[in-house]
């Protein structure tokens, strides 16, 4: 099972995925796929519980923009580590679209990635549970500058 | 010369802290070969067919005297006493040990030179003009610009991670000294009708199996608007670039998939969300990023120095040299040299440590300790006085650096082939030994004039065959090493890609193939007439009967 931590600890996961015809019982936090959110959006707008999206690789973000504003996380799926483009859309959420809610990495999450995921706008972590926790948290701070910053700063 | 700020020397220092820990870990197996893999590369480390090979990024081709004692330090403390010099203007080392390469990147560090993303699937070491800051046909310096885009792409969060390698050349000049247009991104500086610079943009260039000119995307960038832009391309390309072939995952095949006019479209539906925000450069960056330029002290000197006009008229081996290996400078006084990397003596492009330790105190005499790497694989000492060419050359020519062959027949591109590359299929520096054995004699070269040879020991291409007046392509046939032959490439203002001339050759012949396509080349050739122009006048089939008619 992998460890869910955000920049500082691990933290509890109280989402549940499901898969698309799964039943909705009473869960309080749920994943759903992008399809089944295009697909049962009229339900799933009228349910009174948290709601989170996860996108493959090649999702394309705009297509949930319809339900943006009503979703509370959405996770980011790396199928293979060296995929990077949950990178551009963890960004476009959050910039432009100005999503304020909980951006997950699943899947393929290695350690050194950490860093460049946060600055993209990821807020939560799924690593292996192979993996040292405590290191892990060092990855973040291992590089303390960064150009994109300066320039934006200078700017 | 860039000189690092603190936040340039913490991102270094602390990027060969981050790489050690990831080497320890693997060495010690907490960390995933393929994870590593990946890593390691874009930090320069590939692992090839004796040894890990390190590739140290010379960022836009410019070094110091104090950065040349350095690799020449650690060619002679870690490696083999040598370095190779690369067509994107960085450096390697061709036998490293992986537990030592941390202590190699600190090293480099302490200078101010670093390994990041010299290679792996990442925005690649910026390459520009090595004629940058003293060409005639300066419209305006590009290293600032290079600058500022090796600043964005380092450890650029977003784009570290591409489907594929992506390389940028820039250039200020008229002439294209870069191979721009086989870049992914080419920005050449131009004025537009206001004299306001900005770039023209290029996208979609590059070689390996799929050859391709690179195409306009915006043929007036302000400059202002440099960054904002090529964010908006990375970004398109990050995202709909091809994952799934690694031969398929160049933003060239992207830019041919949907056409130009599409890709452009793309672009600036990105870019008009990002247009104004607070990518837009402003002049007051652009101005600290000039300042941190060392700027040069030129003296105020006569056009004409008697004492070398004296020296030319009396020493022909002096003045060929002087001919061949040096050009005009834009100050007066001055003169540029090239140091030729093209001796038998060496592979082309290697240099010993003993000659980097001689180029530094040079570089150091003569030409404000700054030496430049330039596309063809050698050096040059860009701001030399006229009335101290003579003592260079003497000096120079001890070090067999003063080969007068820049420009000729034996001033060969070349990879570094089976020799030393797992993936090539056949061996390109004996090759390149062979060809320059046979156009020794000094007259008969020049009499050849400009004609470029460019060898590649596989389909990667990374001795830029397509685009060589001459290409050889190491193929491999029942496992003996055949070539095949191309004509008519250029990587100059016109870039073409050239042709096939016929069925490849065995090595055993290749070497009297390129003579004879020569000799075709002096017999049917009219007053004046380049290589290249009498090929476009003649076509290649005159040519291919000549070479064909021995049976290879
Ligand atoms: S062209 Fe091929 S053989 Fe030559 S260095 Fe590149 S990959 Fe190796």
């Amino acid at each position: 099972m992998p460890v869910l931590i955000n920049n500082r600890q691990q933290i509890e996961d109280s989402w549940i995925r499901l898969i698309d015809d799964q039943i909705i019982e009473d869960q309080s936090h749920i994943i759903v796929s992008l399809y089944r959110l295009i697909r049962d959006w009229s339900q799933l707008q009228l349910l009174e519980i948290a709601i989170g999206v996860e996108l493959e690789s090649d999702a394309v973000v705009e297509d949930m923009l319809f339900a943006l504003s009503e979703i509370d996380m959405v996770v980011l799926h790396f199928e293979v580590f060296a995929d990077g483009r949950a990178f551009s859309q963890a960004k476009l959420l959050r910039e432009r679209y100005g999503f304020s809610g909980d951006i997950r990495a699943r899947g393929d999450v290695i350690r050194d990635q950490l860093a460049f995921m946060r600055r993209c706008g990821f807020s939560q972590f799924e690593v292996g549970d192979d993996e040292n926790i405590e290191l892990a948290f060092l990855a973040f701070n291992e590089i303390s500058s960064a150009y994109q910053s300066d320039l934006n700063r200078i700017a | 010369m860039y000189v690092y700020n603190q936040v340039d020397q913490q991102l270094v220092d602390q990027r060969v802290e981050q790489f050690r820990d990831q080497t320890s870990r693997y060495l010690e197996g907490r960390l995933d070969e393929e994870v590593y893999k990946q890593l390691r590369l874009r930090n320069g480390l590939y692992v090839q067919r004796h040894a890990p090979m390190l590739r140290v990024a010379v960022p836009y081709g410019v070094l110091n005297a104090q950065q040349m004692r350095s690799l020449a330090s650690i060619a002679r403390t870690y490696d083999r006493g040598y370095v190779h010099v690369t067509t994107r203007q960085n450096v390697q080392f061709n036998w490293p040990r992986l537990n030592e390469v941390p202590e190699i990147l600190r090293e480099l560090a302490a200078v101010q030179m670093h390994a990041i993303q010299t290679s792996g699937n990442c925005i690649r070491n910026v390459t520009s003009d090595p004629l940058a800051g003293v060409a005639l046909d300066e419209i305006e310096d590009p290293r600032i610009w290079c600058e500022l885009i090796r600043q964005w792409s380092t450890l650029h969060p977003e784009f570290s991670f591409l489907p594929r390698k992506f390389k940028f050349a820039v250039t200020g000049s008229r002439e294209d000294r870069v191979a721009l247009q086989v870049h992914d991104i080419g920005l050449q500086l131009i004025r537009n009708e206001l004299g306001e610079t900005g770039f023209k943009v290029t996208v979609g260039g590059g070689l390996g199996r799929t050859p391709v000119v690179g195409k306009i995307v915006n043929p007036f960038l302000s400059r202002y608007d440099l960054i904002s832009y090529l964010e908006a391309i990375l970004r398109v390309y990050n995202l709909y670039g091809r994952r799934d072939k690694l031969y398929k995952a160049r933003i060239k095949i992207l830019v041919n998939a949907i056409g130009i006019d599409q890709f452009r479209d793309q672009v600036d539906s990105e870019w008009q969300h990002i247009r104004e925000s607070d990518l837009k450069l402003n002049p007051l960056l652009i101005q600290q990023v000039a300042d941190s330029f060392l700027a040069h002290e030129y003296k105020t000197l006569s056009k004409e120095d008697e004492s070398l006009k004296r020296q030319l008229d009396t020493n022909p081996v002096f003045s060929t040299w002087y001919r061949q290996n040096t050009r005009n400078h834009k100050i007066a006084g001055y003169r540029i040299v090239y140091l030729s990397l093209k001796d038998h003596s060496m592979a082309p492009g290697d240099i010993s440590e003993s000659q980097l330790d001689a180029i530094a105190d040079l570089a150091d005499q003569y030409s404000f300790s700054e030496i430049r790497i330039t596309y063809t694989q050698n050096l040059i000492l860009a701001q030399v006085e006229q009335s101290e060419l003579y003592q260079l050359w003497k000096a120079l020519h001890k070090q067999k650096l003063a080969t007068p062959n820049i420009a000729t027949v034996n001033d060969i591109i070349c990879c570094p082939g089976f020799d030393f590359c797992a993936l090539a299929n056949a061996t390109s520096i004996d090759v390149s030994e062979d060809i320059m054995r046979r156009f020794d004699k000094l007259d008969h070269l020049h009499g050849i004039g400009d004609l470029r040879i460019n060898i590649s020991g596989c389909m990667n291409a990374c001795g830029h065959h397509h685009v060589g007046h001459i290409g050889l392509l190491g193929v491999d046939k029942k496992g003996e090493d055949w070539y095949q032959i191309t004509l008519g490439g250029s990587a100059s203002n016109h870039t073409a890609l050239g042709k096939v001339l016929g069925p490849a050759v065995a090595k055993a012949h290749v070497g009297q193939a390129v003579e004879d396509i020569i000799h075709a080349y002096v017999q049917l050739r009219e007053q004046g007439e380049s290589f290249l122009q009498t090929l476009n006048r003649i076509g290649r089939n005159p040519i291919k009967e000549k070479v064909y008619a021995g049976t290879y």
